[in-house]
């Protein structure tokens, strides 16, 4: 699916165009100021919208004028994986102002260590257990970034 | 000599600067050399790290990053043949070869001495020539700034990207990032849709994290080191200094590496791979053994690296002077100088010139330590390469994340940072350069400013950009540096055409 640059390009293409439509409406929408011989907030918005359309119509152009499109090589990282990272990191930003940063790294690690290759439970559990709560201490005492640890806070403190 | 030159030596000289130096060195070699971390990753990983720092001292701590960076990137090519950064591409090419003969502690210690030459021109090129183009800078108005700041735009975008188009689409869209926020010029929202977050804009950091650090997560994932490891090639690494013979046919490839490198470095967008493979290519020319090249040549190691490290140097220059970052680098130093309250440009070498020395005399350091380091720790260093990766990307997702909540202990910048990272994602199976996104949204806000301050001034009359000879030289080199690049895109479809006819 979509692997000609071609194709792409018109996908793109189409996209940037509707985002155009939307900044431009946006853009329109903006507040003026009554004020004699000066730029308005939108003027600098509207140059943007002037250069994203024919930007985006050059590029939808191109996909069309070019005759054979450049084959795109797949991607060598397997899907399936990219899927799972993705959704793990999904849930782990959900969960975030939860469970806070010492818990949701912890399973943060714990998940990306096993996406990228680490079989054995043990060293898993062992690293992201060790690194996070590294990582933790280091930002919240040494330099004094004060990391919110969620549900975890009763019993820490 | 100038009061600010001392005050900024005694600055870069004090024992707190120096250990920040030689802790960024450290970082740099490591990250450099991890196939798979770019430069500016590391610095992305460092700089929330520096936030508590004073800025001298973070500064210091990312000049020293960002110049061992370039030389850790040699190690995996010279010992795996895979260039730890796209600069030492370049020295895989003699210094693989070399280390295949059983020399690999000759080559990396060619690479080290030939990157420290390079650092020390680039450092010199730095030192004489940034005051001289600032007190020029100084002399810009309103205009000449606007047609600076869009010529750095589009020699960016044109040498950045294969298709331009794509390179000005990526630049216009991190213009649209910058108009959401305040307005600079009278403080209305724009784009904010009633969220109180957005007022203040999107953070530049929060975007450059995105943008960088996940793509190259998810390409980690296909770029898992198999076979190879750092201790077989590390047992071979006996003796690191070169003998005699080899210093003196540096000579001639490190002088040119290094007026190339700093040369290319001055120019926005060129950056590292291109200085090290030009060196490279009149090294080979000017060789009295040109036969040698490709096979282990001590001549090959020596100019691409002398090259990209001269390259840091020369892209400080514009950076400090005219606040135009030369590479993405450059980019997120001056993101790093505006969160501590410094703005680059020509106002900083008059306003604060002590600091502006200080960075000089920093980056000097920084060459320093670096040769230093990587001759000393080289064999400890190797051992680096052998960290799997399973513990290394989610470590580097880990403070990523946190990086993206300390800007300002706000969940909402850990939400844009991961959008962000999708929209690098998509960006990349387009095959769009993300370095004009993220140089337009360094560079947007000063080109709305500038160009909104001239218009009031002149009562909307836009001739005021072609009556300014500073301005329209800009502007004729932003016309020359747009059709050059249409005119090379063109004859490359052509030729791609053809080929497939």
């Amino acid at each position: 699916m979509l692997n000609s640059m071609n194709k792409r390009n018109l996908f793109a293409s189409i996209i940037l165009i509707i985002l155009c439509g939307f900044y431009a409406y946006f853009t329109a929408n903006l507040e003026t100021r009554n004020i004699q011989n000066t730029t308005q907030p939108s003027f600098f918005p509207w140059i943007i919208t002037v250069c994203l359309a024919i930007l985006s119509f050059s590029l939808l152009l191109q996909s069309f004028l070019l005759k054979k499109g450049k084959i795109v090589k797949k991607a060598s990282a397997p899907r399936s994986l990219i899927i799972l990272g993705f959704f793990l990191s999904l849930a782990y930003l959900a969960l975030l102002p939860l469970i806070g940063f010492l818990g949701g790294n912890i399973l943060f690690f714990a998940g990306l260590s096993r996406i990228y290759g680490e079989k054995n439970i043990l060293k898993i559990c062992l690293f992201s257990v060790i690194i996070s709560i590294f990582i933790f201490y280091l930002f919240r005492n040494v330099f004094q970034i004060q990391l919110p640890i969620g549900i975890l806070e009763s019993v820490l403190s | 000599m100038s009061p600010d030159v001392i005050d900024g030596f005694a600055q870069a000289s004090q024992l707190s600067t120096i250990l920040s130096v030689a802790f960024g060195c450290l970082i740099g070699l490591i990250v450099g050399m991890i196939p798979g971390l770019t430069i500016s990753t590391g610095i992305i990983i460092v700089l929330p790290l520096t936030f508590v720092l004073e800025p001298d001292i973070s500064i210091a701590l990312l000049l020293g990053l960002y110049v061992s960076g370039m030389t850790g990137g040699s190690f995996s090519a010279i010992l795996l043949n895979i260039p730890g950064t796209p600069s030492a591409s370049a020295t895989a090419m003699d210094g693989h070869p070399m280390a295949k003969k059983g020399d690999a502690g000759r080559a990396l210690g060619i690479a080290i001495i030939a990157s420290f030459f390079g650092g020390l021109a680039s450092f010199l090129c730095l030192f004489f020539i940034a005051p001289v183009l600032a007190d020029v800078a100084l002399r810009f108005k309103s205009p000449d700034l606007f047609s600076l700041v869009f010529f750095g735009l589009t020699i960016i975008c044109s040498f950045a990207a294969k298709s331009l188009i794509k390179g000005l689409l990526s630049a216009v869209i991190g213009l649209v990032i910058v108009t959401i926020g305040q307005d600079p010029m009278m403080g209305t929202a724009r784009f904010t849709f009633d969220q109180v977050n957005l007022i203040s804009g999107i953070h530049f950091l929060t975007a450059l994290i995105g943008l960088f650090a996940i793509p190259q997560l998810v390409d980690n994932l296909s770029e898992i080191i198999k076979g190879k490891t750092a201790s077989e090639a590390g047992a071979k690494i006996k003796k690191v200094i070169p003998n005699l013979r080899d210093l003196r046919l540096m000579k001639m490839p490190v002088g040119i590496g290094s007026f190339v490198g700093s040369f290319l470095g001055i120019l926005p967008g060129a950056g590292g791979p291109i200085a090290a493979f030009i060196s490279y290519d009149y090294s080979r020319k000017l060789s009295k053994t040109p036969d040698e090249f490709g096979k282990g040549s001590t001549e090959g190691i020596a100019a691409p690296e002398s090259a990209n490290n001269a390259v840091t140097g020369g892209a400080l220059i514009p950076m400090m002077t005219l606040g135009i970052p030369g590479d993405p680098v450059t980019a997120i130093l001056i993101g790093a100088l505006l969160i501590h309250g410094l703005a680059p440009g020509p106002l900083l070498f008059m306003e604060n010139g002590d600091f502006a020395y200080g960075i000089i005399f920093s980056f000097f350091w920084a060459n320093i330590f670096n040769i230093l380091i990587a001759l000393i720790g080289l064999r400890f260093l190797v051992k680096v390469l052998v960290i799997p990766k399973a513990i290394l990307m989610p470590t580097i997702a880990i403070l990523c994340v946190i990086g993206s909540y300390a800007l300002r202990n706000n969940f909402f910048d850990v939400y844009v940072m991961f959008g962000f990272g999708l929209l690098g994602l998509a960006m990349r199976w387009l095959d769009m350069p993300i370095v004009p996104l993220l140089l337009a949204m360094v560079l947007g806000r000063q080109l709305e400013e500038h160009l909104r301050v001239s218009l009031i001034s002149s009562q909307n009359d836009i001739t005021i950009f072609f009556t300014s000879p500073f301005s329209l030289f800009f502007l004729c080199l932003a016309g020359v540096s747009i059709f050059w690049s249409f005119w090379a895109e063109r004859q490359n479809t052509k030729k791609s055409q053809k080929k497939l006819i």
